[in-house]
C-alpha cells in the first residue's frame, strides 16, 4: 500500500476489523496519508481506546510519510488509542488549524475554528470570493452539524467530531468527520425515515435535502453543499454506516461496507477555484 | 417611513452556525419592533464572505416568517448585498419555508425565496409605480379589481409592500399599496 486515501481504507478497514479492538494497521510502505484516512485513523484509535483496546500502527518507513502523519496532530489526539512500532519524530504543530487535525465539539467553537482555518488559508494564497465562500460555508455547515446531529438525543456516546484542511498542487482537500449516531439514526428520530438503511439515509439527505426536524428550514445543507461542489468541479465522499456515497465524474452509491459509526465527508475542490 | 440600517458585519465575516444566527435574529427582532409603524430595517450584508444557510435561516428566514405570522405588524425587512452569490443560500432557505424577501443588489433589486408569477407581476407594478391602489393595479395587469386586491393583499401577507389607507376622492376609504425599495433611490 503506497497511499491511504478514501479508496484504500475503505479496502483495509474490514480486515483491520478483525483485529478490533487491536486492529494491526500496516502503513509501514505508505508514502502517503491523505487527511481523511489520517483522521478517520484518529477516530478509529479513539474506538479502540473506548473498547479497551489499541490500535498497533507499523509507522511509515518514508521519513516525508511519517513526519506528515506526526504533524497531521493523529498521535496527539489518539494517544491513548495508539501503538507504534517505533519512537516518532518531532514535528512542530502549525497550530493554525490547516493540515492539523481540530476537535470540533461545541457549537460556539465551530465559528472561531473555521475563521482559523481560512485566516491560515488566505494567508498562503489569495482567495477569490467564491473559493472563500464554497469553502468557509461547507466547513460551516458540516462543523456545525457534529454538535446539532451527531448525539441528537444526548446518549452516552462522544461523537468525537473532527476538522482538516490541507492543500495540495492541485487541489485543497477538506474533512469533517465523528463517530456519532450516524444519518440513519439521526434522520430515523422523524418518523417519516424511521427504519431507514444507510444507503437511503445518504441518498435522503445528500440528494432530497431530508432532515429529522419538520421545521421546513432545517436541513438540506448536505444536498446544497454536493449542488456546489458539483458546480465547481469538485469531489465528495461521504460515508456514514454501512453506506458510502462518492459524487465525482460519476455518482456512485454503496451499501453493505464495513460498518463505521458515525459520519465522514470528504471534499476535494480544485485548486484551480481557488485563483478564480 | 423609517427607515434604519442594520450591518451584520459585526457578527463576522463569515456567518455561522444556527447558535450565531438564533443571537441575531434576537437583536433583529429588537430592532425591528422598536422601529414606528411603518418602519424598514435593512439588513446590510456588505463585507461579508460567507452566509451559510443554517445561519440565514435562524437570523432571516425564521424572522421573516414571525412577521408573515404577524409577531410584529407593519414592520419591514429587506437585506443589502454586493453581491448576488452571497445570497444565495439565504434565498434557498426562504423558498423551503414559502417566504420571499426583497434584496437590493448594486443598483438593482431581486426577490429572494419563493414568489408566485403572479404575485411577481403585481409587486414590480408597485415597484416601478412606487404606489398603486388596486384600481390602478387593475388596470395596468388587466385583471379584475378584486384580483388586483387580493394579490396585493398577499405581498402585504408577505411584508414585500406597505398598505396604506387614504381618503377616496369620492368619500369613504381606500387602500394603496407603497413600495418598499425605490428604483432611483435604493433603500
Amino acid at each position: 500500500m503506497r497511499t491511504l486515501d478514501v479508496w484504500r481504507l475503505n479496502r483495509e478497514l474490514p480486515n483491520w476489523d478483525r483485529g478490533f479492538p487491536r486492529p494491526l494497521v500496516d502503513l509501514s510502505r505508505v508514502r502517503r496519508v491523505d487527511p481523511f484516512a489520517a483522521a478517520f485513523l484518529a477516530l478509529y484509535a479513539r474506538q479502540c481506546a473506548e473498547a479497551g483496546g489499541r490500535m498497533r500502527l507499523l509507522v511509515p518507513e518514508s521519513p516525508e510519510a511519517l513526519a506528515d502523519l506526526v504533524g497531521s496532530g493523529l498521535f496527539r489526539l489518539a494517544a491513548e488509542g495508539i501503538w507504534t512500532d517505533r519512537s516518532l519524530p518531532e514535528v512542530p504543530d502549525e497550530g493554525d488549524g490547516f493540515s492539523v487535525i481540530t476537535r470540533v465539539d461545541e457549537e460556539a467553537e465551530v465559528q472561531a475554528t473555521v475563521d482559523r482555518v481560512c485566516d491560515a488559508l488566505e494567508e498562503r494564497f489569495p482567495l477569490g470570493e467564491t473559493s472563500i465562500r464554497v469553502l468557509a460555508g461547507a466547513m460551516l455547515e458540516l462543523a456545525q452539524n457534529i454538535p446539532q446531529h451527531a448525539n441528537p438525543l444526548d446518549e452516552d456516546i462522544d461523537p468525537w467530531g473532527l476538522l482538516a484542511v490541507r492543500e495540495y498542487q492541485d487541489h485543497i482537500h477538506l474533512v469533517v468527520m465523528d463517530k456519532g449516531v450516524g444519518l440513519s439514526n439521526s434522520l430515523g428520530l422523524n418518523t417519516r425515515y424511521r427504519g431507514i438503511s444507510d444507503g437511503e439515509a445518504l441518498e435522503a439527505v445528500l440528494i432530497r435535502g431530508a432532515s429529522r426536524f419538520t421545521d421546513p428550514g432545517r436541513g438540506g445543507a448536505l444536498r446544497r453543499i454536493r449542488e456546489v461542489v458539483l458546480r465547481n468541479e469538485g469531489r465528495l465522499f461521504v460515508r456514514s454506516g454501512s453506506a458510502w456515497f462518492w459524487q465525482a465524474e460519476v455518482e456512485w452509491e454503496i451499501e453493505g461496507v464495513s460498518p463505521f459509526p458515525g459520519v465522514q465527508v470528504s471534499i476535494q475542490l480544485p485548486r484551480a477555484l481557488f485563483f478564480g | 417611513m423609517e427607515r434604519k440600517v442594520y450591518s451584520l458585519k459585526k457578527f463576522g465575516r463569515r456567518l455561522g452556525t444556527r447558535q450565531e444566527g438564533k443571537r441575531a435574529h434576537d437583536e433583529l427582532f429588537r430592532a425591528l419592533a422598536a422601529l414606528p409603524p411603518g418602519g424598514r430595517l435593512v439588513i446590510d450584508l456588505s463585507g461579508m464572505e460567507v452566509l451559510s444557510g443554517s445561519f440565514a435561516d435562524e437570523a432571516l428566514a425564521s424572522l421573516l416568517s414571525e412577521l408573515r405570522d404577524g409577531e410584529i405588524s407593519d414592520r419591514y425587512l429587506l437585506v443589502r448585498a454586493d453581491d448576488e452569490e452571497l445570497l444565495e443560500d439565504l434565498s434557498e432557505r426562504l423558498s423551503r419555508r414559502g417566504l420571499a424577501l426583497l434584496a437590493l443588489v448594486g443598483d438593482g433589486h431581486r426577490v429572494l425565496g419563493k414568489l408566485p408569477p403572479y404575485l411577481a407581476e403585481a409587486l414590480e407594478q408597485v415597484i416601478e409605480r412606487g404606489r398603486l391602489t388596486s384600481l390602478e393595479l387593475a388596470r395596468l395587469l388587466g385583471i379584475s379589481v378584486q384580483n388586483a386586491s387580493v394579490r396585493l393583499r398577499e405581498l402585504a401577507k408577505l411584508r414585500l409592500i406597505h398598505m396604506v389607507q387614504e381618503s377616496r376622492p369620492g368619500g369613504g376609504v381606500q387602500h394603496r399599496a407603497v413600495s418598499l425599495v425605490s428604483l432611483n433611490r435604493h433603500s
